[in-house]
């Protein structure tokens, strides 16, 4: 991903990277794993594939690049290539009716209350979980590389493979959505 | 920020020309990834708007809610023992 040449690195530098550059993130990938799969042993199959595929290809790896960045990407091509086809999906967004909705007046309307966004401000924690798992999930994706993991639009333009102008509308869609579910979760506590 | 809410009236006098743009810029932002120019419009404006000063305090608390409050979960001890094992072999073998 970062560097086209090969490397030759020893079998001691191998497990040295394998431990000090590729371990440390194994709980954010471990928990991406799940996020994406909602399974603890899928993510676990996961996370073994992805780390076991890393070391085969150890050598493509540049000593002291973004390891991260190159596991997450590991991660999303195994997971497009085995585990999507089999794991059950939760229900697909209607791009259509989504579209014609933020195409509409009714994003515009603005909140008018300052009561109202503290209120929702406070209910949000609560609800954020549910409302980010009701998401398809590649909208689900680029808020956990955002917002989770800290990527950078450019840096999760390459984990995901699209352009960095599909990362920004991919993720201005999602956070549209997420939003939306929160506020409809705020609305049905009353505070309007 | 508060509002006078007897009054009714908006506090801030510039609504938005097109808010959509500014959502976008305000996410941008709130991303690190705007450039000078969106920075600068966008601090000049939101002092300005209301729609937009409320749509970015909520935004910020959803990051905020996505960072603090989802549970981490964290790899199983018996994976990462598993994996240093077979790096071993692999590489001894």
């Amino acid at each position: 991903m970062y560097c086209k040449n090969s490397n030759f690195y020893s079998p001691a530098e191998k497990e040295h990277i394998f431990e000090n550059e590729f371990l440390p993130h194994i709980h954010s990938i471990y928990n991406f794993a799940y996020r994406i799969t909602f399974n603890e042993d899928d993510a676990k199959d996961l996370v073994q594939e992805t780390y076991l595929k890393a070391f085969r290809f150890i050598d493509s790896f540049q000593k002291g690049t973004n390891a991260k960045a190159w596991l997450f990407r590991i991660l999303k091509n195994s997971f497009i290539n085995e585990f999507r086809k089999k794991s059950k999906e939760p229900a697909k967004v209607d791009y259509q009716e989504v579209e014609t909705y933020y195409n509409s007046d009714e994003i515009d309307q603005p909140i008018t209350s300052d009561l109202r966004v503290e209120a929702i401000k406070e209910k949000i924690g609560d609800e954020v979980s549910v409302a980010l798992n009701s998401l398809d999930i590649d909208f689900r994706t680029v808020i956990i590389l955002c917002d989770l993991e800290g990527f950078t639009y450019e840096e999760m333009a390459k984990i995901l493979d699209i352009p960095i102008g599909t990362v920004r509308s991919r993720l201005h869609r999602a956070r549209n959505l997420l939003r939306d579910k929160l506020k409809v979760y705020a609305d049905s506590l009353g505070y309007k | 920020m508060k509002i006078n809410k007897e009054k009714k009236e908006p506090m801030k006098e510039k609504p938005c020309e097109d808010h959509e743009y500014c959502i976008k810029v305000l996410n941008l932002i709130i991303d690190g990834e705007a450039n000078e120019a969106e920075v600068l419009f966008f601090n000049t404006h939101i002092k300005e708007c209301l729609a937009c000063s409320e749509y970015y305090s909520i935004e910020q608390a959803i990051r905020e809610a996505i960072k603090k409050k989802l549970e981490k979960k964290e790899a199983p001890a018996d994976l990462i023992q598993e994996l240093r094992t077979k790096v071993k072999e692999s590489t001894r073998s």
